[in-house]
């Protein structure tokens, strides 16, 4: 008997084929009783058909007008940021709006480089950013395996308790925190100002959310069959259930990168000395002559310079972002 | 934090928008001018802290009790100096300011000074007010009195009145002694430093500007108009401009242009002596006939096209920026705006601004101060001091002035060879401008006077923003007087 | 099962219980704590004990007098520059302007988000490339991209030039409250379409295709189909999405700052506040206990909405 056991005992290529094959059943089965009508009509099959072909294709061309219009909207903005960067200020501020510059002006990116650290602050960024990822990643995983998988006393209204903390503006709790690290000593020394970037942002509701959601599709019958064979929760955790929840796990890193790359206030309130700050910092607190007259030629080509890295990041990694961020939302 | 960090919350900047940006000004109240008791500051007992020994108001000159005065040599001083300030990570004032650091440097090698950009003063305010109730306030730091006065609040800046007095760092031992040891500073930079609710100098003038009239010098000699030296004239000249049809585009001209709202009402009630804030309460004290007939006065005036503020003009143009472009033919703006008056087109002229009584004209003083932190070590605290006063030296100071177009501090700087060899090679073009105001605000402003500065209270900085609303939300039709005046005055009683 | 995992589960969770105690909880004790006292100052400190005053003074029922001291009531009175002053700029504003965000933004956004994805997901070609194109304002700096529309919705910017209507200002000086509050919602609805077309997007991948095949022998209207099938099916992602961005909208405040660069259109106007722009103010002016008042009511009301929509979905939506 036990011999037959051993042998039959799935192999981890298998375990992970049969979780994709079950969830896939589940998504079949899962659906309402439907009943199936069948209509008569009066026309006849090629009238049908002509008749869908021309409708579809004017709807498919309304679509794609509609598309089409929507997709301009939302990138004139972002044309008219690189068009002002290469501008100069009385041509900003002209009455004849240009659509494109009269003289392509690349002195602006110039200045922003000449005066603007950003090698420096380009590896500030990265390091808060990815060492606050891997942390956030290791407390998420952590956490949301505990509230997908494991049954515990209060674990809905804990989970509860922790949504409604998105609910809360977060400017309410900036001052308190800044003393709070201060009385740390976190503020003043190198180690310490990075310290106090990074570990605040360990946690993040959404993410433990979206995670648990992913756990969640993974199929209870894999943990139970794990815990047959007497696999420690800790091991089922990381061999099973993360690789299974890759793309998610990959989206939420990148998703948490661009915020470390986003993030002002903070890193603004606690990174005193110019060789600590992050990238946005740089940029805001330059370009701006000293009577408040912003220069918007400038601020707007600092501006590009910062969205552009995000952008690539975007567009090699959209695949995980979009997929990672979409599954919020399936099984509520 | 939670997901609405990562979404770039901005600016700190944004901490202080209700707070005003340059310094305050209104009735000036004790002008110690020159006046500095110079009380040894070996045996504090006695003679410093003898506040009440005199029946009139207590001297905040008067050495404090706890000052320890400095012995050794200022050499032996072992100390890093954080200095935050607003001269931005680039461009002219943020050059000088590293240049005068690494200067100081030399000249002390055992004293390091750090120079942090803090953003503008709105942030530098906030950075600031935060610091405070968490302990990391650097050694000293760019402020305006109405940040000092809350500072003040908290008990976190250091009276520098001992350390001007001290024989050996202070200003008794170097610059000039006879009238007293603060005598080479213009006097009128003085008073709002000891503005405050409490006894004491809590900061010291570091660059300072003022206003002045740029007027279409080319145009006026062209029509040989007077240049208008009271507010009568000045509204008669308007109303002849507007009628001279021989001048192109003029429907489209406004004659007379003031760019900041609040000092137009601030300084007309320093000239007609009508009540505009108090020290005590009650504070707010704008709220009369006499202003509100003069907001008025000024609404009609800008219905008749004669006269707008930068308030009131579309997209808040700068006035200097319409003066270049030659839709306003007179403006008055800050003296550190000058090069922004300047343009090829015509001669630039400069004046004082319109006065109801030219003989003695008042107007306004601005520009950052510095301030040192108690919380600093005593080291640090002589240090910081030391620095300011070689960043205000009169070389320095003269240096500063002739690159940005600010005002020295200091007398002196006016008889330095930085200052004559930069006044002789100011021949042409924007220097040649720079230069005239130099002069004119020397002999029409300093030497009559003319300066004054407004209390610096807890609510000093919202009653100047509420000053600039109303004439600008007057102006642009939005409210009418009784509901400008009766919102400003609600918005200054919340903030207590 | 139950009672031996709970320790183990706490285990798990220490990491993330541990850096939310230092790191929000207590804050948000702190701040609790703050709403309730009298004329605190956070430089140095220190209060003058317990109060109410601090919700009425926001919600304009305290007011104050020349004299520094707090007064129940209701109603300006001021004349002559004496009288007790009440802070309207909540009332009048703030609460005003967040609603109409709440309830105009949202709701016109998701709808376009759906139309939108619905779109996308019935065309044959150039699907992945629109799907990035939509995507793109979500990874960008809602402060940046703010000033960029700033300078789009300027006086005599690029879209009155079309519009043939230069100097109207919208945001600038002297614009009305309806003008610029119509920028400011294209602003947030414009910034909010990625992130709901993403997650409408991919559920509607997860959709079966039988119901669409079903519906088309049944020869329904392509409207029938939105409204009867993909709707409902989709109704668990609309449902999140309803969710989070009535939350957002409730705490509106990027978008006034990169907008209109301050609270009003004019200086000294408080005309475009909202309540969050509000509560940061009060920390710039000292006056933290207004804010940390004002963020408990927030709070409040934002739990009350959420909970009203969960009890709504129930009957709304399908699994």
């Amino acid at each position: 008997m036990a011999d037959t056991e051993k042998n039959i005992k799935p192999s981890r290529q298998e375990l992970r084929y049969e979780a994709h094959r079950q969830s896939q059943e589940y998504d079949k089965i899962n659906t309402h009783g439907m009943v199936l009508v069948l209509r008569e009509g009066t026309q006849n099959v090629e009238t049908m058909k002509k008749a869908q072909k021309t409708g579809r294709f004017v709807s498919l061309f309304l679509i794609y007008l509609f598309l089409g219009f929507m997709a301009l909207i939302i990138l004139f903005p972002f044309y008219w940021m690189i068009i002002t960067s290469l501008k100069s200020s009385t041509e900003i501020r002209a009455n004849q709006q240009t659509l494109w510059p009269n003289a392509v002006l690349w002195g602006n990116y110039i200045t922003v480089f000449r005066y603007f650290d950003f090698v420096t602050y380009l590896r500030n960024t990265l390091i808060v950013g990815i060492i606050s990822t891997i942390g956030t990643l290791i407390t998420t995983i952590l956490a949301a395996f505990a509230f997908a998988r494991l049954e515990f006393k209060g674990r809905n209204a804990f989970f509860v308790l922790l949504l409604s903390t998105m609910m809360i503006p977060g400017e309410m709790m900036v001052i308190t925190n800044y003393i709070t690290v201060a009385s740390f000593g976190w503020l003043g020394n190198a180690v310490g100002v990075f310290t106090a970037m990074i570990v605040p942002f360990w946690i993040s509701v959404f993410y433990i959310y979206l995670l648990r959601q992913n756990f969640k599709q993974i199929p209870n019958e894999l943990y139970l069959a794990a815990k047959v064979d007497g696999k420690s929760d800790w091991s089922y955790l990381w061999k099973v259930m993360v690789p299974l929840s890759e793309p998610t796990i990959i989206s939420i890193f990148i998703l948490k990168l661009m915020g470390a790359w986003n993030s002002y206030i903070w890193p603004n309130l606690v990174a005193d000395k110019p060789e600590w700050r992050l990238i946005t910092n740089g940029l805001r607190s330059s370009f701006t002559l000293s009577n408040g007259d912003p220069q918007y030629g400038q601020q707007m080509a600092a501006t590009v310079l910062v969205t552009v890295p995000l952008l690539l990041l975007f567009i090699f990694f959209r695949k995980y972002i979009m997929k990672g961020v979409g599954r919020a939302g399936i099984k509520g | 934090m939670i997901n609405s960090m990562r979404r770039s919350i901005p600016s700190v900047a944004l901490f202080a928008l209700a707070a005003a940006i340059l310094g305050g000004c209104g009735t000036p109240t004790q002008s110690s001018s020159s006046v500095i008791s110079s009380s040894p500051s070996s045996s504090a007992t006695e003679s410093s802290s003898s506040v009440s020994s005199s029946s009139v108001a207590p001297d905040p000159y008067a050495v404090p009790t706890d000052y320890q005065a400095f012995t050794g040599d200022e050499q032996d001083i072992h100390a890093t100096v954080t200095f935050w300030d607003t001269f931005g990570a680039s461009g002219t004032t943020a050059t000088t300011a590293t240049q005068y650091a690494n200067a100081f440097m030399a000249l002390y090698p055992n004293i390091t000074v750090n120079l942090v950009a803090k953003g503008g003063y709105p942030d530098i305010y906030s950075a600031i007010s935060t610091a405070i109730p968490s302990g990391t306030t650097p050694t000293m730091a760019i402020c305006y009195p109405d940040h000092v006065a809350s500072y003040l609040d908290a008990g976190a800046v250091e009276n520098l009145a001992g350390y001007i007095a001290d024989p050996t760092i202070g200003f008794g031992s170097s610059d000039l002694t006879e009238a007293g040891p603060l005598s080479d500073f213009i006097q009128s930079y003085l008073p709002e430093n000891t503005n405050y609710a409490q006894t004491g100098v809590f900061s010291m003038p570091c660059t300072k500007s003022t206003e002045a009239m740029f007027y279409n010098k080319d145009l006026f000699d062209q029509k040989g108009w007077d240049v208008p030296t009271t507010w009568d004239e000045m509204w008669n000249l308007c109303a002849q401009i507007k009628s001279d049809t021989t001048i192109a585009n003029i429907d489209n001209v406004i004659p007379f242009g003031y760019d900041s709202d609040d000092n137009l009402f601030i300084t007309y009630d320093q000239q007609t002596n009508t009540p505009y804030t108090s020290l005590t309460t009650p504070h707010y004290l704008f709220d009369n006939a006499t202003n509100r007939a003069f907001v008025q006065h000024l609404k009609d005036m800008h219905d008749a096209g004669y006269f707008l503020t930068k308030g009131s003009s579309a997209g808040s143009t700068f006035t200097s920026t319409q003066f270049a472009a030659q839709t306003l033919f007179m403006t008055v703006g800050s003296t550190g705006g000058t090069t922004y008056n300047y343009t090829d087109s015509f001669t630039t002229g400069v004046a004082a601004i319109p006065q109801i009584d030219s003989n003695s004209p008042s107007v306004i003083s601005q520009g950052p101060s510095v301030c040192i932190f108690k919380r600093a070590s005593q080291a640090e605290r002589q240090a910081a001091w030391l620095f300011y006063k070689f960043f205000t030296n009169a070389q320095n100071t003269a240096n500063w002035a002739s690159l940005t177009g600010y005002n020295p501090v200091r007398t002196s700087a006016y008889s330095t060879s930085i200052w004559t060899d930069w006044e002789s090679n100011a021949t042409s073009g924007e220097d040649l401008l720079l230069k005239r105001v130099a002069d004119f605000t020397q002999t029409e402003y300093a030497e009559k006077n003319a300066y004054f500065t407004s209390p610096a209270f807890k609510g000093s900085s919202t009653a100047r923003a509420e000053a600039a609303g109303i004439v600008s939300s007057v102006l642009l039709g939005a409210k009418d007087i009784d509901t400008a005046f009766t919102d400003a005055t609600a918005a200054c009683l919340l903030v207590g | 099962m139950i009672k031996k995992n709970n320790w183990k589960a706490w285990i798990y969770l220490s990491p993330v219980i541990i850096l939310m105690a230092v790191f929000i909880f207590y804050p948000l004790f702190s701040t609790i704590g703050i709403a309730f006292l009298k004329d605190y100052n956070y430089l140095t400190q220190t209060s003058k004990g317990f109060t109410w005053e601090n919700f009425g003074m926001v919600l304009g029922l305290v007011g104050k007098d020349a004299e520094g001291n707090s007064i129940w009531g209701f109603g300006q009175s001021i004349v002559n520059g004496v009288g007790v002053s009440y802070n309207t700029y909540v009332i009048r504003y703030a609460i005003p302007n967040t609603l109409i965000i709440v309830f105009v933004t949202v709701p016109i956004s998701t709808v376009i988000a759906l139309l939108i994805s619905v779109g996308l997901n019935s065309i044959p070609w150039l699907k992945k490339s629109l799907q990035v194109i939509f995507f793109v304002p979500y990874v960008t700096n809602a402060i940046a991209v703010g000033m960029v529309f700033a300078v789009l919705f300027d006086y005599q910017g690029i879209i009155n030039f079309v519009l043939n209507d230069m100097g109207h200002p919208w945001i600038d000086q002297g614009a009305s409250q309806t003008r610029a509050m119509f920028a400011l919602c294209v602003y947030i609805i414009w910034q909010a379409l990625p992130f709901k077309i993403l997650i409408f997007l991919s559920g509607l991948a997860g959709i079966d295709k039988q119901y669409y095949d079903a519906a088309k022998i049944d020869a329904a209207s392509r409207w029938n189909t939105l409204t009867k099938i993909t709707v409902p099916l989709l109704s668990p992602q609309i449902l999140y999405v309803l969710i989070t961005s009535f939350i957002g909208a409730f705490k509106e405040y990027t978008s006034v700052v990169g907008l209109i660069g301050g609270p009003g259109t004019s200086p000294g106007s408080k005309n475009m506040y909202t309540v969050v722009y509000y509560i940061y103010d009060t920390i710039g002016n000292n006056q933290v206990q207004y804010g940390a008042a004002a963020a408990v009511l927030l709070f409040i009301v934002i739990l009350l909405f959420t909970a009203a929509q969960f009890w709504i979905s129930k009957k709304r939506v399908y699994y």
